[in-house]
């Protein structure tokens, strides 16, 4: 997931990417009630468990954004 | 004792040298200090990290290393939105858009090699048709993807 997210940011201006270890900041790890990981974080509104497809990734990013 | 293996060494070393453009990475660290000073936690990762760049950047010439001090800079990393260390932040182009929070190490430092070579124009982790699905994204979406190094 870290390097998808990271490729998205690379070749789309608008898309940032935080990859964050988890164990290191338990504060962030609460605040994003993070229980498991791959978790990511869309715009601080969805989240996504575990490892996805590129496709519902995206698909997650575009709801994001509508 | 190195922190990358002799076999990681080659691989990197054999990828890196396929780097198209130079990568800037900055990374805000903290200074060891001998005091203890409340409120301010020491980083337990910060030393690992720095060891670890200063053993890749002569495997990949095209990789830039700049350190700062994170209470040093604070107006530069106040700019870039880092509060914490160790923080490895892509540069240039990229500037405040792709960073590392914490140590990538263990099975993550394989996606900062990765970001290493996607960012210097060798790999591509996106496909052209989802690329393509983004186009038409035109206000910020950040991405928080929360790892662990095992």
């Amino acid at each position: 997931m870290a390097s998808l997210a990271v490729s998205l940011a690379v070749h789309n201006e608008h898309i940032s990417a935080e990859v964050i270890e988890a164990n290191e900041f338990p504060d962030l790890s609460r605040r994003y009630d993070v229980y498991g990981v791959p978790r990511t974080v869309v715009n601080e509104s969805i989240a996504i468990e575990g490892a996805v497809s590129e496709a519902v990734l995206i698909d997650k990013l575009l709801k994001a954004v509508q | 004792m190195a922190r990358i293996s002799a076999k990681d060494r080659e691989q990197i070393a054999k990828m890196g040298a396929r780097l198209q453009r130079d990568v800037v990475v900055d990374l805000f660290t903290q200074r060891e200090s001998p005091l203890i000073v409340p409120g301010v936690v020491p980083c337990e990762t910060c030393t690992v990290v720095e060891e670890v760049l200063a053993e890749l950047q002569p495997l990949i010439p095209h990789v830039k290393v700049q350190t700062h001090d994170l209470v040093g800079e604070r107006e530069l990393a106040a700019t870039r939105g880092i509060d914490r260390v160790p923080t490895l932040a892509f540069d240039g182009d990229l500037a405040g858009r792709i960073r590392f929070v914490g140590a990538p190490l263990g099975y993550e430092f394989a996606s900062f090699l990765s970001s290493i070579f996607e960012v210097g124009g060798t790999t591509k982790a996106a496909s052209d048709t989802g690329l393509t699905r983004l186009a038409g994204v035109a206000q910020p979406v950040n991405l928080k993807v929360f790892v662990t190094p095992t």
